[in-house]
C-alpha cells in the first residue's frame, strides 16, 4: 500500500523533494514522475494508484487550482468519496498561502516551506497522520463546516417559504382577475 | 446556484435531481422557472438570476436535432456564454461567478462544443445518479466550499422521496408542477436528511 502524492506540474520539484523525505522514512509513496509504468496511460496509472492508495499527500500551490491533471486527481478522490471516511488520511500541504479545494476544508493543512528543515518536518507530520488518521481531521473548521451548513439548510427554507407566499398571491390575483 | 436546463417531462428526472443535490450540498438552487409567469423577457430574467448567483451549471446534454426539421435548441449554449461574460465582469467588478457545463458522457462534446477544450466538463449518462455525481463532484472541489456536506450515496437515496413527494403534488396540481412546489419538495426532503459525519 502506498501514499499517492498529488500535486501540480509546477510544484514537481517540491513533490519529488517532499517524496524523498518520506521514502527516508520508509513511506511507500505514489508520485506519477516517478511510478507511472512505461506504457501506461497517464490518466489510467493515476486512477489504479488512487484506487490502491492507503492515504493521500495534496500539494497545493502557491498559485491553487487551475492545474487540469491535479483537478483530475482531485476528482478521482472526490468520485470515489475517500474525502468522506475519517479513517483514510487525507493531508493538504500547502506552497504559500493558496486556496484549498473544498472537500479538504476539514483536514490539517501542513505549510512547507523552502527549507530542509521544513521538508523534514512535515515528512514527520505526514508519518504521524498516516499512522493515527483521526488527526488529519480539523475538528474545529468540521464544527464551523456544520454551523454554516445549519445556516444555509435554515435560509433554504425562508426561500421556500417567500416562493410558497408569493405564489399565493399571484394565484389571489389571478382569482381576482 | 443557477440551473440552467431543459424543462421538459423527459428532463425532469435529472432537474429533480440537480436541484436536490444543489440544495443538499448547501447552496440555493434557482432557474428561469422560478420567475415564469411575470410579464419581463425571459432572457433578461435569466440574465438577472445568473448575475445574482455565485455559481451557474449549464447541461449541454442535448445536443441533437429535433423534431421534423432536425433543429437544435441554443438556449443552454447561448446561457452559457452569458455566464462566461459576467465571470469576467464579476473579476472586474470583485462580485465572483463560476460556472460549469454538464456535457455528455464520452468525447462527442469536443466535436459540438470544441471551445471547451481544456475544461475537463463533468459528464452524466442521463440519469438521476449520474447528474448526483457530476454536480456534487465539481462543488466538492470548489474552494470556498466547506464539509461536511451529504455524499451523492447519500443524496440519491433520498432521491426516491422526493420523487413520491413530488409525484403527490404533481396529482394535487392538477398535471403542473410549479418552481415554489419543487423547492418545498426538495426542503422537506433534505430537511428529513441525516447530519453527515465528515
Amino acid at each position: 500500500m502506498h501514499v499517492f502524492i498529488s500535486h501540480s506540474r509546477v510544484n514537481s520539484s517540491a513533490a519529488i523533494r517532499l517524496c524523498d523525505e518520506l521514502r527516508k522514512r520508509t513511506v511507500d509513496t505514489w508520485l506519477d514522475a516517478r511510478d507511472l509504468a512505461l506504457g501506461v496511460e497517464w490518466d489510467q496509472g493515476v486512477i489504479s494508484a488512487i484506487q490502491s492508495a492507503a492515504g493521500f499527500v495534496f500539494l497545493i500551490g502557491p498559485q491553487g487550482p487551475g492545474d487540469r491533471w491535479q483537478t483530475f486527481e482531485w476528482q478521482q478522490v472526490v468520485d470515489h468519496e475517500y474525502y468522506l471516511d475519517p479513517a483514510k488520511p487525507l493531508i493538504p500541504v500547502l506552497l504559500g498561502n493558496p486556496d484549498v479545494p473544498g472537500f479538504l476544508k476539514a483536514r490539517h493543512s501542513l505549510i512547507l516551506g523552502d527549507t530542509p528543515g521544513s521538508y523534514e518536518d512535515v515528512a514527520g507530520k505526514i508519518v504521524s497522520a498516516l499512522e493515527n488518521p483521526a488527526i488529519s481531521v480539523d475538528e474545529k473548521k468540521l464544527e464551523l463546516g456544520r454551523q454554516a451548513r445549519r445556516q444555509a439548510l435554515e435560509s433554504f427554507r425562508e426561500y421556500s417559504q417567500v416562493l410558497e407566499e408569493e405564489d399565493i398571491k399571484r394565484a389571489g390575483i389571478r382569482a381576482v382577475e | 446556484m443557477f440551473l440552467n436546463c431543459p424543462f421538459d417531462d423527459l428532463f425532469a428526472p435529472l432537474f429533480h435531481a440537480a436541484v436536490l443535490t444543489i440544495a443538499a450540498l448547501g447552496l440555493t438552487p434557482r432557474c428561469a422557472r422560478e420567475t415564469e409567469g411575470e410579464s419581463d423577457p425571459r432572457i433578461d430574467r435569466i440574465a438577472k438570476g445568473l448575475s445574482e448567483s455565485k455559481y451557474s451549471i449549464h447541461d449541454l446534454s442535448r445536443f441533437h436535432g429535433e423534431g421534423p426539421d432536425n433543429l437544435s435548441r441554443f438556449n443552454m449554449p447561448l446561457e452559457l456564454g452569458m455566464a462566461l461574460s459576467i465571470r469576467y465582469q464579476g473579476k472586474i467588478s470583485g462580485t465572483p461567478h463560476n460556472w460549469v457545463a454538464m456535457v455528455p458522457n464520452g468525447f462527442v462534446h469536443q466535436r459540438f462544443i470544441s471551445d471547451l477544450a481544456g475544461f475537463d466538463p463533468p459528464a452524466h449518462e442521463g440519469t438521476p445518479i449520474s447528474v448526483i455525481k457530476a454536480i456534487s463532484g465539481w462543488l466538492t472541489i470548489q474552494p470556498d466550499y466547506s464539509p461536511p456536506v451529504p455524499s451523492p450515496k447519500a443524496i440519491l437515496e433520498s432521491y426516491p422521496k422526493l420523487v413520491e413527494w413530488l409525484e403527490q403534488a404533481k396529482t394535487e396540481g392538477l398535471g403542473h408542477l410549479t418552481w415554489p412546489v419543487i423547492v418545498k419538495g426538495v426542503e422537506r426532503v433534505i430537511a428529513a436528511m441525516s447530519e453527515p459525519a465528515i
